[in-house]
């Protein structure tokens, strides 16, 4: 092996030993060292590993193979290892990768969704319903200062801490998708309700055209779809500076709808488009205690998805747009229970119908209905 | 003569089902598969009756579809029946809003579609 191998497998992430297909180790990077007990000139200390290398090097497995070894301790890691052949020569390799190591990390935010899930999800209900009611109580006794303050936090939090529970609802397991039918103008008109003070806090103007009921309808949870249209707005809102004009405008294409949010002579970096979309994130340059974007448009994008939509930002030469899409009217899938179901129905009646059919017919042609004698609505 | 029946459902099974009880009767039938060609074709052929799905995919569902037809002096006297998966208060309201003739909720018996179908062309004629 030579020094640009070795310079190479020092720097990979990957535990890599290099090995001579009599089995003995020619080489072995730090990270495979730390999962596996390697000596350089003997063969692999792992009886496994020394197995399948031995197995490989007579060709009685077909390369890559994949196998697992634990690492020597009290509570063992996984480790995921395949043998390959070498680069150059006949030799072969063995590359390691600590999988106990990577679950750990995805285990960690798993249940930290499940811990939300479980213990916060409805005390951050209860806290939201209740805020309203304490600061109409504090504000009717005239308390100033302290506890108007800490009411006023209180509702910020209960805000922040509504939203990661959202987020948490929408990347969990809980199902979010209905069939309720919402039209577009009532969606979006919510959403301005819910933002308008934001915007107006910080003199940002939101004008909207195209808002008429004439919209497309579409089909969801109308619960899930009103926050993503808020978080959406928000977004824009918030990327917006004081004084800007936002130009709301729907337009129907195809089979989808877009709502756009147009800000003249806005710019968004590269940075803060990535942001946008990742919860909490500051990016590789973000420092502790700094102000995080919040849940961003990732919640919003989150619940597109399960809708069939998503959000974008696009850049024009002088405006960047916010759109948020969704497909118009009901989801395109086909109900095969429901049309297996109307099948038995049809095969129920068909019977009677020809009999209908054929007493018609012996008539001579009679086509109105005997047993009909006005027109019902069927309600 | 046989009366004009236009069928606008997405799901093809369904339409197929629907059509095959209709041709038990003497109906000129004609189809379509979204909301949008269900109105075009409304105004091409002015149908006695509109047999109409609820829940399409596309920019007119059948709530839209039923009240442009309602609100266009050249069709408001198709008759509209609106078929639904959905049979709660809310949506026969949702119907009734639109303009609505008639509500069948799938799945539905062919008898009664037929027997309401045939019930209505009788009355206008």
């Amino acid at each position: 092996m030579n020094e640009a191998f070795r310079q190479l497998f020092d720097q990979v992430k990957s535990g890599v030993v290099w090995v001579q297909r009599d089995g003995i180790v020619r080489y072995a990077n730090k990270a495979a060292v730390q999962m596996t007990p390697v000596m350089l000139g003997q063969a692999m200390m792992d009886p496994v590993a020394e197995r399948t290398v031995k197995a490989g090097a007579q060709g009685m497995l077909k390369l890559p193979f994949q196998f697992e070894l634990t690492t020597q301790e009290a509570h063992p890691d996984c480790i995921r290892a395949v043998l390959i052949g070498a680069p150059v020569g006949n030799d072969l390799m063995v590359v390691l990768n600590n999988v106990s190591e990577e679950r750990w990390y995805s285990q960690a935010l798993e249940n930290l969704v499940g811990y939300i899930e479980a213990e916060m999800a409805k005390p951050i209900e209860a806290l939201a319903q209740k805020l309203p009611q304490i600061a109409r109580i504090v504000q009717q006794q005239g308390a100033m200062g302290e506890l108007a303050c800490l009411v006023e936090d209180a509702s910020s939090l209960s805000v922040k801490l509504g939203k990661l529970r959202d987020l948490v609802s929408v990347f969990g397991k809980s199902a979010i998708q209905r069939d309720e039918r919402i039209l577009l103008s009532d969606l979006l008109r919510h959403a301005l309700g819910e933002v308008m003070p934001a915007a107006r806090a910080r003199n940002i103007t939101l004008s909207a055209h195209g808002l008429s009921d004439d919209l497309p309808a579409v089909y969801g949870s109308s619960h899930w779809l009103s926050k993503a249209m808020s978080e959406y707005l928000e977004q824009s809102v918030r990327s917006a500076q004081s004084g800007d004009l936002i130009e709301l405008s729907i337009q129907a294409v195809g089979a989808r709808v877009n709502v756009r949010a147009r800000n003249q002579g806005l710019f968004v970096s590269h940075h803060e488009r990535r942001g946008a979309f990742v919860p909490f994130g500051v990016g590789d340059t973000g420092k502790p205690g700094e102000a995080r974007q919040g849940i961003g448009l990732a919640l919003s994008q989150r619940i597109l998805e399960q809708h069939g939509g998503c959000v974008r930002i696009e850049d024009e030469f002088d405006s960047v747009d916010f759109v948020l899409e969704l497909p118009a009217g009901a989801p395109n899938t086909q109900d095969a229970q429901l049309s297996v179901e109307q099948a038995h129905r049809y095969a129920r009646d068909m019977s009677e119908l020809l009999t209908r059919s054929m007493a018609r017919r012996a008539k001579g042609g009679d086509t109105a209905p005997a047993s009909v004698t006005d027109a019902p609505a069927a309600r | 003569m046989a009366h004009r029946i236009l069928i606008v459902e997405d799901q093809p099974d369904i339409c197929k089902l629907i059509r095959m009880t209709l041709e038990f009767g003497d109906f000129e039938i004609h189809e379509a598969n979204d909301g949008e060609n269900g109105l075009n074709m409304a105004r091409a052929i002015k149908p006695a009756i509109m047999l109409l799905d609820v829940m399409m995919p596309g920019l007119l569902d059948g709530y839209q579809v039923c009240a442009r037809i309602k609100q266009d002096p050249a069709l408001s006297s198709i008759q509209v029946v609106m078929l639904t998966a959905r049979g709660q208060a809310s949506d026969l309201a949702a119907g009734e809003a639109a303009g609505a003739d008639a509500y069948l909720v799938k799945p539905f018996s062919p008898l009664e579609l037929i027997e309401r179908v045939e019930a209505m062309v009788s009355a206008a004629a």
